[in-house]
């Protein structure tokens, strides 16, 4: 490594100079700052190898605060402590006294941070608060996640986000978007420190399962779940999902304006009677109404829009639309709540709550907080789940194979210290690095007369006779999250098609078709399959017949009224043919021709 | 065939059998959970529900909660019933559920027309109503296994485990196995051999057989002999479930047997 | 239960039963096994949740339905012996 003598100054991404001495004015900088004489909003690093100084002071920056360490010594006595702890002295009030400091990702860089007071030597500057504040908060919901390979707590972290639970109080008088309800949730029995700090227990996200690690005929292959008949039928796991649909009275310039209504059979575009049967003589849909799939929640008719094309009398008509607001196609529900109010721009406005109850059904996605991902497999009747001496069945049956390749191991202690909590009728703390040890809670296990080591006696729920290898059975949280079947489960045969390409929509909520991309067409190619890659990209996508002039190479014309075809350039005389093409092959002839380039297609014989 | 009482409780019983296969024991216990029939609210309608919580979870509340009939026999399912399933006195028993805030609503608020049906437990909470709130709840119960829903169960935690049977061959008196054993069936006293003291108790575990240096004690299962744990949800008493549930399976057999015969 | 047949001949029989789980068909299967004059006697469902058990049973030169009837009759003896055991055992 090579000192640089002079050391160029950034601040937030500027250069601002260079300086000599680039040591001392870091230091220098530092303990201004612990001093409280510049803000303790900056942040100060000294790259060596680059020599650079790079001080941040911009918001939005992570930063996590460390103890400071002078030779060898945190800066925050035991005293200290206690005085904070006593509610004498806040924690403020040690990072204004220097004692502790915030540090951002780069000057972390120039730090040697000891987890524990009895690792300091005189060449560490900081002391870690806590160990478990390495992680952030997500990753400190994960219960002993020193035990887990660390993709797998990213992974773990990702989908506590995704969980359904209770997340808000008063989730019953607000008119959200989309929002979802957990009815049982259970506080994890087997919990961290940083699940107590943000409150997870007021809002808890996730149920304890009882769960065995047992194949089960084949249906928890590849991380598929089976799940017991009986829980399900109890309630666990069990979700609502509520929509908001709006409806606003809009005003348009020359005074015409949406009215709430039930649509009269003369509007244009109404549909029939029965549909306008739950509608109440406001056009509100009532509450506690069942609506499917298309359903009108409110009743919606619009002044006619301007550029009206005369009908065959020749008059224009004056005819309101029907712009009813409807449930989406692929969802059903109880109309929850029917709030009519006022917009900011002083008009009408409706908003529609419908409520879904989504029982667990094969294709649900749940999770463990280590990155164990499932869908459901098998729901299996309670009588056909293998059983203890007890009677004791499992909520869940998952496959040993997803646990050695993955290692994670903390899912397994989970699973222990969840038995333990559900017999000693406590939780567990679980926080990285400070956690109740393994030994503990296999002595625990052996207080209330199981083996120690997790695993019991089984018996088939079928055949009744006894499962040769003892199972492991533990307790431990898992969670629903929102990927539900019914959320995505989508087909289409034929349907709707876009204006401009005529090709198939895209989306589920616009009844569209799937994508075969640039490689599945890569497959039928190197299959030879000619035809079939006809037959998916022209004949079931967007196939069109237009009419070529053989002699100039534009596309002709049908005349219906004469019913003659004739080119635009070369008259009626030419030889006019009809030629197979997809409707984006035309629009791209169109565009080139838009450019002022004639593109002029050339005949052959067909084959 | 021999049966053995190992405990009686009104919801529970335990009762060794010996003679039996384990295709028999485990007939037993699935009848007792799924073939024995019993009462469950199945379709309400509710008038008023201002509470907490939503229709469906007060619905899935009520069905669950157990009941009990005097005489369980004069009600028919409603596949079997005279009505042919449209729906009368024989295979439904009406209630109504009337409750106003503030207060707690609990199983013993739901009465039924039938004087002889009622909740098998009182004090099961079904919904808290603050002031003003309401729960004006009618329906009806029906009659079915538990093979339809949970709700139905009429055992809901049965299992059993073989009888053990634990042999001790040349014990060197170190008294490991005993320390091992989380269920204290072993027991060593001065200048004895280990003993079994809690035969029942035993799991099957094997922890003792690792545990031991010296191959002096092996543990193995009696096939023939089974330690049932019956325990129901309260609709019936736990002796007349294993009653019903035997007499269930026999049901099925004779039908078995008369079709056979009149097939051939 | 409701039971239908779906082959028979001399030695084989096919059944299909509904309404009806491994609580009666693996005790039939079992007791069948018993009986020496048969090959094979076995039960299987497709999928759980959509499809219905079928049982199906081969003897050794005996009429099939001859010995459906016997295993089970022996079943009904057993419940009955079990019955009489267990109300004595209750006093």
């Amino acid at each position: 490594m090579i000192t640089v003598a002079s050391a160029r100054v950034f601040l937030n991404g500027e250069i601002v100079g260079h300086h000599p001495q680039p040591e001392e004015l870091v230091s220098e900088m530092r303990r201004l700052r612990r001093c409280g004489q510049i803000s303790n909003q900056v942040n100060i690093a000294f790259f060596d190898r680059t020599g650079e100084i790079v001080i941040n002071t911009d918001s939005g920056r992570a930063r996590r605060p460390l103890i400071n360490v002078e030779r060898g010594h945190p800066m925050v006595t035991e005293e200290q402590v206690s005085m904070v702890e006593r509610g004498e002295m806040t924690f403020g009030d040690l990072v204004d006294m220097g004692a502790i400091e915030y540090l951002d990702a780069e000057e972390e860089e120039n730090t040697l941070i000891a987890i524990w007071e009895g690792d300091l030597t005189s060449e560490h500057t900081h002391l870690e608060l806590d160990p478990s504040l390495i992680l952030g908060i997500c990753t400190g919901l994960v219960p002993y996640p020193e035990h887990n390979a660390s993709p797998r707590n990213t992974m773990g972290a990702g989908m506590v986000k995704q969980c359904l639970g209770m997340s808000m109080a008063n989730m019953r008088l607000r008119p959200d978007t989309r929002g979802h309800y957990l009815h049982y949730p259970h506080q994890a029995l087997v919990r961290t420190r940083t699940a107590k700090a943000i409150g997870f227990d007021q809002r808890p996200a996730g149920q304890n399962f009882v769960v065995a690690v047992l194949s089960y005929e084949g249906y928890n292959i590849e991380d598929a779940l089976v799940m017991n008949r009986g829980s399900i039928e109890r309630g666990l796991a069990r979700s609502h999902f509520f929509r908001v649909s709006e409806a606003e009275e809009r005003k348009y310039p020359g005074g015409q304006e949406d009215k709430f209504e039930i649509p009269d059979l003369e509007v244009r575009g109404a549909r029939g009677s029965e549909t306008y049967e739950q509608l109440d003589d406001d056009g509100l849909v009532n509450p506690n109404a069942y609506v499917g799939p298309n359903d009108v929640l409110v009743g919606k008719t619009s002044p006619p829009r301007f550029l009206e094309e005369p009908s065959e009398f020749g008059i224009t008509p004056q005819q309101r639309r029907e712009t009813s607001v409807t449930m989406r196609s692929n969802e059903k529900g109880v109309v929850d709540m029917v709030i009519l109010t006022e917009s900011q721009n002083g008009n009408r406005l409706a908003k529609v709550k419908s409520r879904d109850q989504r029982v667990p059904e094969l294709g649900d996605k749940f999770a463990s907080r280590h990155g164990q991902k499932g869908v459901l497999g098998l729901i299996v009747p309670p009588e056909d789940m293998p059983f203890t001496e007890s009677g004791m069945v499992p909520d869940l049956l998952l496959n040993p194979h997803a646990i050695p390749s993955r290692m994670t191991v903390g899912h397994v202690l989970e699973m222990i210290g969840g038995k333990v909590g559900s017999l000693e009728g406590r939780f567990v703390d679980a926080t990285a690095f400070l956690g109740e040890t393994e030994p503990d809670l296999r002595n625990a296990l052996t207080k209330f007369g199981f083996s120690h080591t997790g695993r019991e006696i089984f018996y088939f729920g079928t055949t009744g006779e006894q499962v040769m290898a003892d199972v492991f059975m533990g307790v431990i949280l898992y969670q629903k999250l929102y990927h539900m079947v019914s959320g995505k489960m989508h087909a289409r045969s034929r349907g709707p098609v876009q204006v401009l390409t005529r090709q198939p929509t895209e989306g589920r909520a616009r009844e569209g078709g799937l994508r075969f991309g640039e490689m599945e067409r890569d497959v039928l190619i190197a299959h030879g399959a000619a035809l079939a890659l006809k037959e998916r990209l022209v004949d079931e996508s967007d196939k069109v017949t237009e009419l070529v002039c053989s002699h100039c190479g534009v596309i002709a014309i049908h005349d219906k009224r004469r019913n003659a075809d004739y080119c635009p350039v070369c008259g009626a005389d030419t030889e006019i043919y009809p030629v197979e093409m997809s409707y984006a092959f035309k629009l791209l002839l169109d565009e080139i021709k838009s450019l002022g380039v004639a593109p002029r297609l050339i005949l052959e014989d067909a084959v | 065939m021999k049966v053995e009482l190992i405990e009686l409780r009104e919801d529970r019983i335990r009762f060794l059998l010996t003679g039996a296969t384990a295709a028999f024991a485990n007939g037993i216990r699935r009848a007792c959970m799924s073939e024995v029939p019993t009462l469950a609210i199945d379709e309400i309608r509710l008038y008023d529900n201002t509470s907490v919580l939503f229709d469906e979870q007060i619905s899935l509340r009520l069905g669950l909660i157990p009941l009990t009939a005097e005489d369980l026999d004069v009600y028919s399912s409603p596949e079997d019933c005279i009505c042919e399933g449209a729906g009368c006195p024989g295979c439904r028993v009406d209630f109504i559920l009337t409750a106003e805030g503030p207060k707690m609503v609990y199983s013993q608020d739901v009465v039924f027309t039938d004087p002889g049906v009622k909740v098998a437990f009182e004090g099961i909470p079904v919904v808290v109503l603050g002031e003003g709130e309401k729960l004006v709840v009618e329906g009806y119960a029906t009659k079915r296994t538990g093979s339809a829903h949970s709700k139905w169960q009429s055992g809901t935690t049965c299992g059993y485990k073989n009888l053990p049977r634990i042999d001790i061959g040349d014990c060197q008196k170190c008294g490991k196995c005993v320390k091992v054993c989380p269920r204290d069936v072993l027991a060593l006293d001065e200048g004895d051999r280990v003993r079994v003291v809690n035969l029942l108790a035993c799991s099957l575990c094997k922890l003792c057989i690792d545990e031991c240096d010296y191959q002096a004690i092996t543990v193995t299962p009696v096939p023939d002999s089974f330690v049932l744990t019956i325990e129901g949800d309260g609709s019936i008493k736990a002796k007349d479930l294993v009653v019903k549930a035997a007499e269930e399976i026999r049901h099925r057999a004779e039908m078995i047997g008369e079709k056979m015969a009149d097939l051939s | 239960m409701d039971l239908k047949i779906i082959k028979k001949d001399e030695e084989e029989l096919h059944m299909e039963f509904e309404g009806e789980s491994h609580t009666l068909l693996n005790l039939l299967r079992t007791e069948l096994l018993k009986d020496e004059r048969v090959m094979y006697a076995t039960y299987d469902t497709k999928f759980t949740i959509m499809d219905n058990p079928i049982f199906k049973l081969r003897t050794r030169g005996e009429d099939p339905l001859e010995i459906m009837k016997q295993a089970a009759s022996r079943i009904t003896a057993q419940c009955d012996e079990f019955l009489q055991c267990y109300n004595a055992a209750l006093g």
